[in-house]
């Protein structure tokens, strides 16, 4: 029998801040491809739950709850890379002297990895779908209910997803023989 | 028959419901080509999980560290009083319209009437007997008050209360001023 929960019962915010932090970190990191932005994201994240939190009876539905707004904010991100990617290719076009910050060197060396790399290069839409199943662990329904989409619609986004980084993966030639 | 890709990845991530997954199954035990289909997203799925990932414990540290100062900045600028949010549980706010609506009600019910009242006038009649009567009706009917009065048998001493309020002007000369003159005249 359902019963309602006592506001005291609810979660505390380090409770779920601990239990959630890698699972809402590491969704971030694969969808974005950058350690910093993947930080931003869970800060804001996180800050809107510890508003919201007494809406939120069970960690389960604050994991939703925080994967659900890492995306949203993760769309506005990609919209904005997608601007700064356009720009920083006229900038390169237009021969200017670059020379890479100690920074940004290490940032980049960070997302260096194969697999982000063939992550960033698929739609955001293919990319989003595949890290919620294979870093959050979610299945079709939960995964449609957070975008707002049919569970067919994901079992689709899934294959083409695995599709297009299996020709990825065998033109780099590094993983599939 | 072969199913195609997207049966197959769907059958890899177990959301292929019975007794399609059970004929899916039995096919790949009999088709090469299905097995080295789902073989590939396999691997998809292996080189994804076993990827290197940033270490979380550092960046969860220094986000904790964020949410605390935002904290601290949001709790050091309140919203001045007249913008804060203030949470009502709901049967509070139900016994609170209810009271208040019981208020009005008492309002309504004794001091309204009250303020009518001034424009009444009180008539106390002192009959043969002890029993008072009272009287209340507005002050435009006074003088249909007093001839109901003057038809009664009972009445020997009226007393007519007006609101204490009340303010008179002399209209005219008083009748029994007029009378006195009249007489001295003659």
């Amino acid at each position: 029998m359902l019963q309602r929960k006592k506001k005291n019962e609810y979660p505390r915010f380090e409770e779920v801040y601990r239990s959630l932090f890698p699972t809402v970190f590491r969704v971030s990191y694969r969808i974005t491809g950058d350690k910093g932005i993947a930080e931003d994201l869970c800060h804001e994240a996180f800050i809107k739950y510890y508003e919201k939190q007494g809406l939120l009876p069970d960690i389960e539905q604050a994991k939703y709850w925080l994967i659900r707004v890492v995306r949203n904010i993760s769309l506005n991100y990609e919209k904005r890379r997608i601007r700064e990617r356009k720009a920083y290719t006229r900038f390169k076009n237009a021969d200017i002297d670059y020379e890479e910050s100690g920074e940004e060197k290490i940032i980049r060396e960070e997302t260096d990895g194969m697999v982000q790399k063939a992550l960033d290069k698929l739609p955001y839409k293919l990319r989003v779908v595949l890290v919620l199943k294979e870093y959050a662990g979610l299945n079709y329904k939960e995964i449609g209910s957070i975008l707002g989409i049919s569970e067919g619609n994901v079992k689709i986004r899934v294959f083409r997803a695995r599709e297009k980084l299996a020709i990825i993966f065998k033109e780099g030639e590094q993983y599939v023989s | 028959m072969c199913p195609d890709g997207e049966t197959l990845s769907a059958y890899l991530d177990g959301e292929i419901g019975e007794p399609w997954n059970t004929t899916i199954q039995k096919h790949l035990e009999t088709c090469e080509r299905c097995r080295q289909r789902l073989k590939t997203l396999q691997r998809i799925d292996h080189i994804l999980l076993e990827d290197y990932a940033p270490d979380y414990l550092e960046s969860m540290e220094k986000v904790k560290r964020r949410i605390q100062i935002t904290q601290v900045a949001e709790n050091s600028i309140r919203p001045p009083i007249w913008k804060r949010k203030i949470a009502v549980p709901v049967p509070l706010g139900i016994g609170v319209a209810a009271l208040l609506a019981v208020i009005f009600g008492l309002y309504f019910l004794f001091f309204i009437p009250q303020r009518n009242n001034m424009r009444l006038v009180r008539i106390k009649t002192e009959p043969l007997g002890s029993t008072e009567v009272q009287v209340a009706a507005p002050i435009e009917d006074i003088e249909q008050l007093l001839k109901s009065l003057d038809k009664s048998q009972f009445s020997k001493e009226v007393i007519i209360k007006l609101p204490g309020n009340s303010k008179f002007n002399m209209i005219g000369e008083p009748a029994i001023m007029r009378e006195t003159e009249i007489y001295r005249g003659k």
